[in-house]
């Protein structure tokens, strides 16, 4: 039912957005850091999250909005095209208001990591700000392998309210998600 | 199998559709799959307009292609639509009304303002801890400001910390500054805390301003509240901050977090309020368009099953608009369309019957009209029909042929239209219209028709009156016979009749009168007469003598005239026989000039050869006596074959030709323009060669201007011989009993 439902979603929304909307790119990737030691990769990225009026007002009014970054990792080969994908990384974290204490938290769904904010801006550029994210390759990859990487942040709308969902999937304004920002792993 | 197909696809749109306005209800197990349930019902949608707008296109062009059972399809359809449409939009106005006001309801004003007020009992209820918390430590704030050195304000702060509820007292002094010194009590830090915790920015800025600042601390175990206390300063100007940690009373921080979560809960209803309206109304425009869609496509199909047999009606009717009476359409229901279908059927046997039994008539009627039409295109006598204005309605080959008309000249025509290009057809309208206008049923009247460059033709024309006919209007049908020749001939033989009694009344005294002038004569001469006595008894008997003879040549001719002798035919080389004329003709010089231009194919001829000498002779005495004052007097005589059956013989000369006004009649007997003759030369020669089935005509030569003489005969002349003349048989003639 899962395999059923992700496959029909992914096509009809495709076709949905390609139809009906433009993409907003209210996010951007707008610096990329990685290295690879060890089989482990290291990437740091600097991201610019603006919020639509929309999301901005859930936001004050107490809804958590997720936020996912994605991070996937290929083995580079003679074609891009062929590239096998050796690992995947999702970051999903939290932004939320919390009248009793009139702060901004956000909150990793991986830790316990929770920042406080007084204000919406800081809590953004928390989220934003560069941060290091570690990945391990299997023990059998080939330390002398090239690796290409490539990252994306978005609004994750499936983890929104219920009652939210419907409006995220059809208005722009709930449309928040980055390009893929590829680049090479040295 | 296609109810099958409607039901399925009604299946597969409804169950997404009640799916999503489940997971828009906010039912847990849907809840998950908003987005799938949306995008299926969305995409079902789409195909289910996509089907009724390729029906609706292809009814569109069924309808400009004018396919019958196309309108009333689109009438039935439209009208259907229209009150679907109408009752819909009334539902879905009504429900789209009731569910906002229903949502908006949902946050009342009081509502709100509770939990603000709750908010607010919290917010006092730790300023009231605040206020106290800042009156216990009254004096040891007095303390602190005139202590000078850390171990003295650590004391002091020890003393408070005993003396109160409090977990730990800090002292912060010079704050803002790097050189700040932070004195603590002997505290009872949290696990893990190496230094107390310092305030955020923003609250420690609200103390240095003056204020005492309380907050609750996040995360803490036993729900502390961190109180930020100013301290003046000697000579300063921003305070030094007491920070105390006290523990908040028992159930404050569940109210307060209670009140907290309630409050949330509501802010968050009040955010997504018009998410709530939005999903209600996506939803339910969902389920007004979806309605709207299956309302039509069953519609449609339910036009398409009512209108099936109408259609088969209707190619039915045309045809046998087209003529096909074989058609029996299938009677695929027992309503009252069956009916109708069965009516059709008997109607359509009915319809071939008569039909058969028309066209049976039709039939006979086409036979006797052929019939008809065989007979007066086979009549001798000319018939045509017109209507009162005198317009020509049929005519028939004969009358074509009598009156020298082609089809193309009556057609449609009055015969006041048809005068106009034939003038000499004059006396014809006149005897019609004396008829038509005089109101006579039956009328007939000896019609001659005289034209310049025609032989005039006498008719005896009868008109009829005919019964009204379907147009309601008068109709009328003239028979004419041509009687020409008939009255030509009956002129000749009444000529002949005269000639002959003439004939016979002047030779009786004749032959006494001769012998007794011959007894003068031999009587008188050579007696002793007084010579001059003697010469005018001699000039007298001569002038009765010659008088006498100039009588019987009168006599001879009407004889020959008159007198029919038994033809005598033989083949004659007509060729030779024309050669033996002219140079009878010419010996002697006679005549001036002769040509003689002879068709060598022209061989023997079945003919009397005396008599068509006869005839050569009279023709070259003409044509002498007309040239007798010509200077250079010249004739043609020619020969021809001019059809396979007939050949010509022409005779020309240069005199001053025929009048054109006796053109039609130098063939009667007296009809003469000669001082000396009897006027029965061309008489005789027409006589000998009708005797022969021949016809000659008279006309003038366009190149020498003068009389041009055409015998037109039988080229094998075995052709009938023309046995009566004058009502009398050649049988009689050769018996001798032609009186």
């Amino acid at each position: 039912m899962s395999c059923f439902g992700n496959a029909i979603h992914g096509a009809f929304v495709a076709l949905i957005v390609v139809a009906l909307a433009d993409t907003v790119h209210a996010f951007t990737i707008v610096d990329v850091q990685a290295s690879h030691m060890d089989k482990i990769i290291e990437i740091s990225a600097n991201m610019d999250l603006i919020l639509s009026d929309d999301v901005r007002d859930a936001v004050n009014g107490g809804i958590g909005i997720p936020v996912v970054t994605e991070i996937r990792v290929y083995r580079k080969q003679q074609d891009d095209y062929f590239d096998n994908k050796v690992a995947e990384l999702k970051v999903a974290e939290r932004l939320q208001y919390v009248a009793v204490q009139n702060r901004y938290t956000v909150e990793s769904e991986n830790s316990d990591i929770a920042g406080r904010f007084t204000s919406l801006e800081s809590a953004l550029n928390s989220l934003g700000k560069p941060r290091k994210y570690r990945i391990a390759l299997s023990e059998d990859a080939d330390p002398g392998a090239m690796y290409r990487a490539k990252i994306r942040v978005r609004l994750e709308r499936r983890k929104l309210p219920a009652v939210l969902r419907l409006t995220a999937l059809l208005k722009n304004s709930w449309r928040l998600n980055s390009r893929w920002f590829d680049f090479e792993i040295q | 199998m296609k109810g099958l197909f409607i039901g399925v696809t009604l299946l597969v749109i409804a169950v997404p559709l009640a799916g999503l306005v489940g997971a828009t209800l906010q039912y847990k197990i849907l809840e998950p799959y908003l987005e799938q349930l949306f995008v299926v019902t969305f995409g079902s949608t789409v195909c289910l307009g996509i089907i009724i707008g390729v029906y609706t296109v292809r009814l569109f062009l069924q309808w400009r292609s004018r396919v019958p059972g196309t309108r009333l399809t689109v009438q039935f359809l439209g009208t259907y639509t229209l009150l679907t449409l109408a009752s819909l939009l009334i539902v879905y106005y009504y429900s789209f009304y009731s569910l906002s006001r229903g949502v908006d309801s949902w946050f009342d004003t009081q509502t709100d303002q509770a939990l603000a007020t709750a908010l607010s009992l919290g917010n006092i209820s730790i300023e009231t801890l605040q206020n106290d918390v800042a009156l216990a430590l009254e004096d040891t704030i007095e303390e602190l400001i005139s202590a000078n050195d850390a171990q003295t304000v650590k004391d002091i702060l020890n003393v408070a910390l005993g003396a109160g509820d409090f977990t730990e007292i800090t002292y912060f002094r010079d704050i803002e500054s790097a050189a700040g010194i932070v004195v603590s009590s002997e505290i009872q830090l949290q696990s893990g805390q190496l230094v107390p915790t310092r305030a955020d920015e923003q609250t420690i800025n609200n103390a240095l301003a003056g204020k005492i600042v309380g907050e609750i601390l996040p995360d803490s175990v036993d729900s502390m509240l961190r109180i930020l206390i100013p301290v003046p300063v000697q000579g300063g100007t921003d305070p030094n901050i007491l920070q105390v940690l006290t523990p908040l009373p028992r159930g404050h921080q569940d109210l307060v977090d209670k009140v907290d979560v309630a409050r949330q809960s509501y802010e968050n209803l009040v955010v997504v309020r018009e998410s709530v309206k939005f999903n209600l109304i996506v939803t339910l425009t969902f389920i007004a368009a979806v309605a709207l869609m299956i309302s039509l496509w069953l519609a449609i199909e339910l036009t398409k099953r009512l209108v099936k047999p109408i259609q088969v009606l209707s190619e039915g009717t045309r045809a046998v608009a087209m003529g096909d009476y074989d058609r029996q359409l299938p009677v695929s229901t027992q309503n009252d369309i069956g009916v109708l279908v069965e009516s059709f059927n008997n109607m359509t046997s009915e319809i071939k019957s008569s039909h058969e039994q028309v066209r049976n008539s039709q039939r006979h009627a086409e036979e006797q009209r052929t019939y008809l039409e065989s007979v007066l295109r086979h009549l001798s006598s000319g018939v045509f029909s017109l209507d009162q204005e005198l317009r020509i309605i049929d005519m028939n080959l004969a009358a074509l042929k009598i009156l020298g008309l082609q089809t193309s000249d009556i057609e449609g025509k009055t015969l006041d239209e048809i005068i106009q290009e034939n003038s000499r057809l004059e006396p014809l309208k006149n005897f019609v219209e004396s008829g038509v206008l005089g109101g006579l049923s039956d009328w007939n009247k000896e019609v001659r028709l005289e034209s310049a460059i025609r032989s005039t033709q006498t008719l005896i024309c009868s008109a009829t009156k005919l019964p009204l006919s379907a147009a309601n209007s008068d109709r009328f049908v003239c028979v004419m016979e041509e009687v020409t020749e008939l009255v030509k001939a009956q002129r000749g033989a009444a000529w002949g009749e005269v000639a002959q009694r003439f004939a016979h009344e002047i030779r009786n005294p004749l032959t006494p009168i001769q012998l007794a002038v011959d007894r003068i004569r031999m009587k008188t001469v050579d007696r002793p007469l007084r010579n001059e006595d003697r010469e005018a008894v001699k000039r007298a008997i001569d002038a009765i003598y010659r008088q006498l003879q100039s009588m019987q040549n009168i006599v001879i001719e009407f004889r020959d005239y008159a007198q029919i002798t038994a033809m005598n035919p033989s083949p004659v080389n007509l060729n030779g026989l024309v050669e033996e004329t002219v140079e009878l003709h010419s010996a002697g010089g006679q005549f001036g000039e002769i040509i003689s231009n002879l068709d060598p194919a022209i061989g023997t001829i079945n003919a009397d050869p005396d008599r068509l000498r006869q005839v050569l002779n009279n023709l070259i005495l003409n044509a002498r006596a007309a040239t007798e004052e010509i200077l250079d007097p010249k004739m043609t005589i020619s020969t021809r074959q001019v059809a396979p059956e007939n050949i010509e013989i022409e005779l020309v000369d240069n005199g001053p030709g025929f009048e054109p006004a006796m053109i039609d009649e130098v063939f009667e007997p007296y009809t003469t323009s000669k001082r000396k003759g009897t006027g029965l030369g061309l008489a005789i020669v027409r006589r000998i060669v009708e005797e022969h089935g021949g016809r000659v005509f008279a006309s003038n030569c366009r190149t020498t201007g003068g009389a041009c003489v055409t015998i037109r005969l039988k080229a094998e002349g075995d052709g009938e011989i023309r046995n009566l003349i004058s009502g009398h048989s050649v049988d009689s003639v050769r018996n001798g009993t032609l009186q």
